[in-house]
């Protein structure tokens, strides 16, 4: 690892001095909720809670969730806290269905977002050497503003060129001497493609050294893919509109995790079955509490992103708790008889199995009152058809390998290759039948 | 003296061995011989064909799990015993059987025995040295073109 440098010192602080500023920040951003968004205030009534409650960090406990449909519900700005004489920005989340969710920032709001973001970058390496090309839509998504602001604070030189115009992009990168660059993985993997059929070789004709990645999930094998398509180092970070935009936590150039700035919020990882916390390192669904925000504070907000969170002090010096890399979508979620699985946990295993290919389909379904669970999978190796015996070792290979995560034995049915059906966009991998009739 | 085989997998589902017949007609391969093995969740069809790298070649190109595998066919004599015969032989001289099964050509008197054992180069010369008639492709195609 090169050395990584630090932008604030708040990344380096003792253990102790992130509670006490979570606590105090905490309890501000409650007494703020409670007293200048009325649904907060009911909703905390409700709960019987009043912001004098929150006496230690584990009173947060007790404070309900907020939830995407809280924001649908507020819409537009029904959760704001201050005028809009005070607001100074808007961005919006693209709403799939229905209305987008609305956020605003107060003139604070957008200090404190610079700064954040300049974290960010600082630890992926970024310096006031460097020139960044923003290749993120700029609009109402968070992401490109986002950055662009934080870059500019750490001095970087900022090529606000939005996505799309992929040719463009290339020429621009070559003549102007990019040498970071940010976008969604998948739009870098496509440009790298396109540099190459216009006859640029990333790696020998342009001069990328950093690669910020975020706004979706990615996998290690995406990183490796950047990093060799790019000759560039590739960092993810992490961050969504209802808490602030990106800037929440990146990775450092350690790449254990992705550094969470804990004194602007305060992570948990609940069971998304429960909602009871989990101790640190358990795998559950990341909930944030931003404790400095003015416009639109939100109190445990549910991310539906699984995570686990780590508080060993990183090689890099800073003392600031990582997630790991989201692993999927609380949403996507099985209970097996009683075990938490997450479709990705299968799908990890499916693809580091030999003989069958990446694509599978999960049915659950009851059996009396255990819950039973089949996979299908497409053959792809012909040498396991000299006989039965071959084939069926093959199952109860990926059988057993299932059994592992899933804590129950699986019906793993071979299928031919081609004849799982194939997503574009979010994949509808698993039927759960348990829940008709 | 060894025979090509292809194996097709076949998930147990209403038209697929359908599917394959069909496919092998369209580009003109004969079937000399079939047999389906089946499990609850699949089967694995192996047929003796014409041109067996040619009709592997369609199948793959069409998406179908299939592999050439060889084994050994033999036309034993009509009599009580013929069969026991063969089996001990091969028993006695260390040979595991993992599949056998027969088939009829209309022009012969007797039925022919498919044989896949764990040698075998082994079982045909064996079978061949002691009096049983080990038979090729182009035998069992008899007047069309095997591809060979």
């Amino acid at each position: 690892m090169s050395e990584c440098k630090i932008w604030s010192e708040n990344e380096i602080l003792k253990r102790e001095q992130y509670r006490e500023i979570q606590l105090s920040r905490l309890q501000e951003t409650v007494t703020r909720a409670y007293e200048h968004v009325p649904y907060y205030k009911e909703k905390l009534k409700k709960a019987g809670l009043e912001p004098g409650d929150i006496k230690t960090l584990e009173d947060i406990e007790k404070i309900p969730f907020t939830v995407k449909d809280d924001f649908r519900a507020n819409y537009p700005f029904g959760l704001f806290a201050v005028p809009k004489n005070q607001v100074v920005r808007y961005h919006a989340s693209s709403g799939t269905t229905g209305k987008p969710t609305v956020v605003g920032y107060t003139k604070n709001d957008m200090d404190t977002w610079r700064e954040l973001i300049a974290r960010i970058v600082t630890m992926a390496g970024v310096t006031n050497q460097d020139t960044a090309q923003v290749s993120f839509g700029y609009g109402l998504f968070t992401g490109a503003f986002g950055l662009h602001q934080g870059l500019e604070t750490v001095g970087a030189g900022v090529i606000p060129m939005s996505s799309g115009n992929t040719q463009k992009q290339i020429m621009i990168m070559k003549d102007f001497g990019t040498t970071t660059l940010i976008s969604t993985p998948s739009y870098a993997l496509h440009m790298a493609e396109v540099a190459r059929e216009m006859g640029i070789d990333p790696k020998k004709d342009l001069s990328l050294k950093w690669g910020l990645f975020g706004g979706e999930g990615s996998t290690e094998a995406m990183r490796r893919q950047l990093n060799e398509n790019w000759g560039l180092f590739a960092t993810e970070n992490y961050g969504m509109s209802e808490l602030m935009g990106p800037g929440i936590s990146g990775e450092c150039l350690a790449l254990k995790g992705m550094h969470i700035a804990e004194d602007h919020f305060i992570p948990e990882i609940i069971d998304p079955a429960t909602g009871k916390i989990l101790p640190p390192g358990e795998v559950g669904e990341l909930v944030i509490t931003p404790i400095t925000k003015e416009a639109l504070p939100v109190l445990r907000y549910r991310t539906k992103d699984i995570t686990s969170l780590h508080y060993e002090t990183c090689e890099c010096g800073r003392t600031s708790v990582r997630m790991s890399k989201i692993q999927g979508r609380s949403d996507d979620m099985l209970i097996l008889g009683g075990v938490n699985v997450f479709p990705s946990q299968i799908e990890e295993i499916l693809i580091n199995s030999e003989g069958i290919g990446p694509h599978y389909q999960i049915r659950v379904y009851k059996k009396g009152y255990l819950d039973k669970i089949e996979v299908d999978v497409e053959l792809i190796d012909a040498n396991v058809l000299d006989s039965f015996q071959q084939l069926e070792n093959l199952t109860n290979t990926i059988k057993g390998r299932l059994r592992t995560v899933l804590g129950i034995d699986a019906k793993v049915i071979l299928v031919e290759p081609r004849s799982l059906a194939r997503f574009e966009g979010k994949a509808k991998r698993v039927i759960d039948l348990r829940e008709e009739k | 003296m060894l025979i090509q085989q292809i194996s097709v997998f076949l998930p147990n589902q209403k038209g697929h061995l359908a599917k394959v017949t069909k496919l092998l007609q369209e580009n003109g391969i004969d079937i000399r011989a079939a047999v389906a093995f089946d499990t609850s969740e699949y089967g694995i069809l192996r047929i003796i064909v014409t041109e067996p790298e040619r009709a592997l070649a369609v199948l793959l190109a069409e998406g179908f799990v299939a592999k050439i595998s060889k084994i050994v066919a033999v036309e034993p004599e009509d009599r009580t015993g013929s069969l026991n015969e063969l089996f001990c032989l091969l028993s006695d001289n260390d040979l595991n059987i993992d599949y056998t099964y027969c088939f009829v050509l209309r022009k012969k008197e007797m039925p022919y025995f498919a044989v896949k054992t764990n040698d075998l180069e082994k079982t045909a010369a064996l079978l061949n040295g002691n009096g049983f008639k080990v038979v090729n492709l182009a035998e069992i195609c008899e007047d069309k073109n095997c591809g060979l």
